[in-house]
């Protein structure tokens, strides 16, 4: 007798009859691998973008701050500073300012003006790396002159205009020599996706759009000469500028790197409701499975199986549709990973390579088996109530169970529990916080609770309908309708599922509009092209004179103090704003 | 003839809940079989002979009373340690034969014995199958065998752990004159090779008359249990 060891032998017949059973109906699985996949597919792909963008980041530092250490100031530098600065470009350490600030600008052919992020940098030495790509294609310290710009393409479209055309900036016109196609330094600086200006140092100085208090971002370029260590001029800058953020090029952009992270957090956590809503139905999938499976399970039981032996078969089919899903789930997040790019390209100049990590291949798999294996739990566990003596007589069976609600309660809580515990840690996994793994664990219970509810109720309506209805309903409708809560049916299921699939796709939608809400709300479009600020009362009557002379309609007077500053002692008086709308 | 008792029930009941009624199956049986013994348990339909067979095997729980199967009582307990005894000491022979639908004829009969924790003993599965005359067609499907096949390697997978007691419930139920026929006569012939405890449930005084008991079941009560000499 061949005496091979127990346990062995019996994975070997449970992986047998798994194996079989799962080629027996190749149709009915396809739907579970396909849900499983989509939710992994979504996971891995948002997550590995992620990885890739990051990675990319750290690798193009240097491009990406279009310098080896950037500083970013808001205040003029002062004399003890400048003194920090003027010793280090004696080292042989080169700098130069890029200043970032917002503006109108309008054209003859466009009258109606138009906000732009105008960029002034020093032609003649920027970028420290990296290329400015400029339509036609010219140097930069050929194109950019104290009469000359380069705009972005859109603000070329939104203006109406084009290369050779003259634009008009703070009262003064400039001539459009190049259209701005690419900055290596883009995610550097202002993150206001729109019209982009690139112009000279000396032009920005034309249009006289910079003085005391106005609204402009500084970043200073540091270009590092090979004996100056980056350690020693990062240190000497933070000393001699506490409050400023300084950044070199082995690290990211902190900025870029913390919208990322809060992106690949929200986008995964959608995926993990995809997820989900896809394990929902390989539940349902495979309940109906185990019901048809019923008189096999007895039987195996009849002649000597016990239920975590059968357990085996079902657990094996489950873990490979859930592989299955997951491995087509990480072929579909690598179409999702090489497409990101092209869909925000826009936004995000640079393109980073595709990354294929291990660990996100891992994640992705993980969570995709174990969304599988908790929601497949429920019908796991009924492996042990099937009873054995279903073999010689089904109708032997007791039509109504002898447990009564508390019982129910029991067991119920003992497959909740579990699944909403392993979906939790899920979530907590993914978006790297307790708190988020909290919040999200509270809503999906709060929103299973409420679907389950609002479905019992649903189909307890309906019952009451068939019994009090005044008037008799067709047999086909009465008895369609009384299929929905006769027992072992699975509309509750299905009805909890479709609610979570509502609700997932409101969800995205809603946020969506957050989004959008939040920019409309910071930019309104009401909101004044520019304000004016008075401090002497009796100064106040030039502004709508002078607003006349423009064309341009006043919006809303204030008279009364909107704020109060800390001013010398002879400009001490309430300041009044005067808002206005060209 | 060893006279230890088998199986032995003493006042067994079964009542089952169907909806608001209670429906009283069993009502009292006592029931002592010997080692060895050949017994029919007869009675129309609806009299509870099957569910007493489930009640033997295990397979059901009774409403009270206590059976002992080889000397150990097995009314309290529990499924997993039930369906080990099932697995050591009971071979099962089904209406509907009950053969696994993925597994091939040598795979449902070797089963039994993996589930057990025995190993496998491929060459008794073929020793069995050869008996039964599936060698041939050891590597088909159950849905690519005929009936009187399926139930042919039904009995080949009952004997295979040498189980002390073959339960049958009406075996030859579902299959026509001729085959019913073989396989009776294969399961009497492996039952004296085997020296099993053979209690067979049915309907049919001709199959009936091959068993040195008859017990007649009517309304959930053994109304006559007597020895007779059996058909050879």
């Amino acid at each position: 007798m061949n005496r091979a060891p127990q346990k062995t032998l019996l994975w070997r017949t449970a992986a047998k009859i798994a194996s079989r059973e799962l080629r027996a109906t190749p149709g009915k699985f396809l739907f579970v691998v396909l849900a499983v996949a989509a939710g992994v597919g979504a996971l891995s792909g948002v997550r590995g973008f992620s990885m890739a963008a990051r990675s990319m980041l750290l690798r193009d530092a240097r491009k990406l701050m279009a310098a080896d250490v950037m500083m970013r100031l808001r205040e003029a530098p002062s004399a003890e500073q400048k003194a920090t600065l003027d010793a280090l470009s004696a080292q042989g350490i080169v700098r130069t300012t890029i200043t970032e600030t917002i503006s109108m600008s309008v054209t003859t052919g466009a009258p109606v003006p138009q906000m732009v992020t105008i960029k002034a940098v020093d032609p003649r030495v920027y970028p420290f790396y990296g290329a400015i790509t400029l339509a036609p294609p010219q140097s930069l310290a050929e194109a950019l002159r104290a009469d000359t710009v380069a705009a972005s393409d859109d603000l070329l479209q939104r203006l109406k205009t084009g290369v050779g055309q003259t634009l008009r900036l703070g009262g003064k016109d400039f001539r459009i020599v190049a259209a701005l196609i690419t900055e290596p330094d883009r995610l550097s600086g202002n993150p206001m996706a729109g019209a982009r200006i690139l112009m000279s140092r000396d032009a920005l100085e034309r249009t006289g759009l910079i003085g005391p208090g106005s609204r402009a971002q500084n970043r200073l370029l540091f270009r590092l000469t090979p004996s100056a260590g980056v350690e020693d001029v990062k240190s000497r800058l933070q000393k001699a500028f506490p409050g400023a953020q300084i950044i070199d090029y082995r690290e990211t952009d902190p900025g870029i790197t913390r919208g990322l992270d809060s992106s690949t957090v929200f986008l995964s956590l959608v995926s993990l409701v995809a997820l989900i809503v896809g394990s929902l139905g390989v539940a349902m999938a495979m309940h109906s499975h185990m019901q048809q499976k019923m008189d096999t399970i007895a039987i195996m039981k009849s002649i000597g199986a016990r239920s975590g032996q059968i357990m085996r078969i079902y657990l094996l089919e489950t873990v490979w549709l859930g592989l299955a899903g997951g491995v087509l789930g990480i072929a579909l997040g690598a179409a999702v990973q090489r497409a990101f790019p092209v869909l925000i390209q826009r936004f995000f100049d640079q393109r980073p390579d595709i990354v294929w990590s291990w660990s996100f291949v891992a994640q992705g798999m993980a969570a995709g088996l174990a969304s599988t294996v908790l929601f497949t739990l429920p019908a796991l566990l009924r492996v042990r109530r099937v009873r054995p003596v279903l073999v010689l007589r089904r109708e032997m069976e007791e039509t109504t169970s002898a447990s009564g609600f508390p019982a129910r309660a029991k067991s119920t809580a003992a497959i909740g529990v579990p699944l909403i515990l392993g979906f939790g840690l899920i979530a907590v996994w993914i978006g790297n916080s307790w708190e988020i793994g909290g919040y999200f664990t509270g809503g999906l219970l709060a929103s299973l609770l409420a679907l389950s509810a609002v479905a019992w109720l649903l189909l307890r309506s309906l019952r009451w309908f068939l019994r009090a209805a005044p008037w008799k309903l067709p047999p086909t409708l009465r008895h369609g309708i009384a299929n929905l809560y006769r027992p072992g049916n699975q509309a509750q299921p299905v009805l909890v599922s479709l609610g979570v699939g509502v609700m997932f796709t409101l969800t995205v939608f809603l946020v969506q509009r957050s989004i959008v809400g939040d920019i409309v709300s910071k930019a309104p479009p009401e909101r004044p092209t520019f304000s004016l600020w008075t401090f002497v009362p009796n100064k106040s009557r030039a502004s709508p004179r002078w607003s006349k002379s423009r064309r341009a309609s006043t919006a809303r007077w204030n008279s009364h103090p909107r704020s109060r500053c800390a001013l010398p002692p002879s400009m001490a008086s309430p300041s009044k704003t005067i808002r206005m709308k060209t | 003839m060893n006279s230890r008792p088998m199986i032995q029930a003493t006042g067994v009941t079964k009542s089952i809940r169907n909806g608001a009624h209670c429906v009283e199956i069993l009502k009292g049986i006592n029931l002592s079989i010997p080692a060895g013994q050949f017994v029919a348990i007869m009675g129309a339909s609806g009299s509870g002979k099957s569910t007493l067979l489930g009640l033997l095997a295990g397979l059901d729980a009774p409403s009270s009373g206590s059976i002992m199967l080889d000397g150990e009582e097995i009314s309290q307990l529990e499924e997993d340690a039930l369906a080990r005894l099932r697995g050591r000491k009971i071979g099962f022979v089904f209406q509907s034969y009950q053969l696994i639908p993925t597994l091939t004829a040598e795979e449902n009969v070797l089963l039994p014995m993996e589930l057990s924790g025995n190993g496998e003993d491929p060459g008794r599965a073929r020793e069995l199958l050869d008996h039964v005359g599936l060698a041939e067609r050891r590597h088909h499907y159950p849905v690519q065998l005929s009936g009187g096949e399926q139930q042919r390697v039904a009995l080949a997978r009952a004997f295979m752990v040498r189980p002390p007691i073959l339960m049958a419930d009406e075996p030859t139920g579902n299959l026509d004159t001729a085959n019913g026929r073989h396989v009776l006569d294969l399961l009497l012939d492996l039952n004296r090779h085997e020296k099993t405890t053979l209690l067979l449930v049915t309907h049919d005084r001709d199959l009936a008359a091959n068993a040195g008991r008859r017990v007649l079941l009517r309304d959930g009560e053994i109304v006559s249990d007597e020895l007779q000499a059996p058909n050879e």
